[in-house]
């Protein structure tokens, strides 16, 4: 099944209770859910076991090294909520040359729709939060540790290349 | 090496009260073309047309903290307040700070810190700081960058909390370990990730923790 990921900050979201009754609070939606052009930027995978692909583009296009947070979206839910979204390799950021194509923007977004795409993410929170192991529809926090192993592993593998990433980065890897 | 070696009188300073020589010593191997240069500059300063300061360096570190406070606090502070912080990705308030550090890091530590706790009832500013200290090295910002990391991980917001903690995983030292694996926060989520931090730093610092 086909997912979208997305970088979030989990404490924005946690500000509020939101697996409980409350609402979403505003800095998760303006910080975290910030459009450009009416759109939002996304890494397509395959299926569940391709996350980790996700991960890697994101954090190899980053300027350092440091914990992150995502989610998945099912495309078929959006299809079905009517939300689209193209592939757009030319904004991509990542320095894994492989992996441009899988970035994708989420595309005319408005109010209403950015407000389902919120509820997509509070759901993630219902369903689990996890850490360093990727499971589809759940929030998974990557640790520093946990990004180095990814990132030594495309390295290795020759996908990404320790001297293309920014200083910051090569000092945390060995 | 040889020696140029000459006096001034102090009372061309306006720091020192006191009359005194001040003496001067200049080694170099050019001593041929540095004697003019030696005697214009000591001819310069005679002539009264020059002041001359008598200088150490609490007194440049000082000036310096005195200037940042009075000139770039404001500035920072506004900066932190309309930036916007992702996790792995530099922001403007980093090249700022970055660019202090540069010019004089031990004032701008000192003058970080001031902020810092004249600030902590401020959770916006405390996480900006802290997203710029955990970026710097562990020895670039030491020991104010520490110690203000300590203070987030008591601090009554979840986020401070977090970015304390964010800061001892990113200088990853052995420090960094015992610190964190000493700590308890009652935010269960915030507690599996230093559970989870304390396991990556412990084998990266070949270090088991019990």
């Amino acid at each position: 099944m086909p997912l979208l990921v997305r970088k979030i900050d989990k404490a924005k979201w946690l500000q509020n209770d939101i697996t409980g009754s409350e609402d979403v609070s505003a800095d998760a939606i303006t910080i975290c859910l910030k459009t450009s052009d009416n759109k939002l930027s996304v890494w397509k995978v395959s299926t569940e076991t391709d996350i980790e692909e996700a991960i890697l583009a994101i954090v190899s296009g980053g300027d350092h090294l440091e914990a992150i947070d995502i989610i998945t979206i099912d495309c078929q839910r959006m299809a079905s909520d009517g939300i689209g979204f193209t592939q757009n390799p030319e904004k991509s950021v990542t320095r894994v040359q492989d992996l441009k194509d899988a970035h994708y923007d989420i595309t005319d977004l408005s109010y209403g729709k950015l407000g389902v795409i919120s509820q997509y993410i509070v759901d993630c929170f219902k369903k689990g939060q996890i850490i360093n192991s990727c499971k589809e529809g759940q929030v998974i926090r990557c640790t520093e540790g946990y990004l180095k192993g990814i990132m030594l592993e495309a390295i290795e593998d020759g996908r990404l290349k320790k001297e293309d990433l920014p200083d910051s980065i090569q000092k945390k890897l060995p | 090496m040889p020696s140029l070696f000459s006096q001034i009188d102090s009372s061309t300073s306006h720091d020192s009260p006191n009359q005194e020589l001040l003496s001067l010593l200049i080694d170099t191997e050019h001593v041929d073309s540095a004697q003019p240069i030696l005697s214009s500059l000591l001819d310069f300063i005679r002539s009264g047309t020059a002041r001359i300061s008598i200088v150490d360096e609490n007194y440049i570190n000082e000036k310096r903290l005195l200037r940042l406070q009075s000139q770039f606090t404001p500035r920072l502070v506004n900066l932190i307040l309309e930036s916007e912080f992702e996790y792995g990705i530099d922001s403007q308030v980093d090249v700022f700070i970055r660019n202090q550090m540069k010019e004089n890091a031990l004032a701008a530590k000192h003058w970080i810190n001031d902020i810092f706790v004249s600030n902590f009832q401020n959770p916006v500013i405390l996480v900006g700081i802290l997203h710029i200290m955990s970026r710097l090295s562990y020895y670039e910002v030491f020991p104010e960058g520490q110690l203000m990391a300590a203070a987030a991980l008591v601090h009554s917001n979840v986020e401070v909390q977090e970015c304390g903690v964010r800061a001892f995983e990113s200088w990853a030292t052995l420090e960094s370990l015992t610190i964190l694996n000493n700590v308890r926060v009652a935010t269960p989520w915030l507690q599996e990730y230093i559970k989870e931090v304390v396991k990556d730093l412990s084998r990266e610092q070949n270090a088991p923790v019990g």
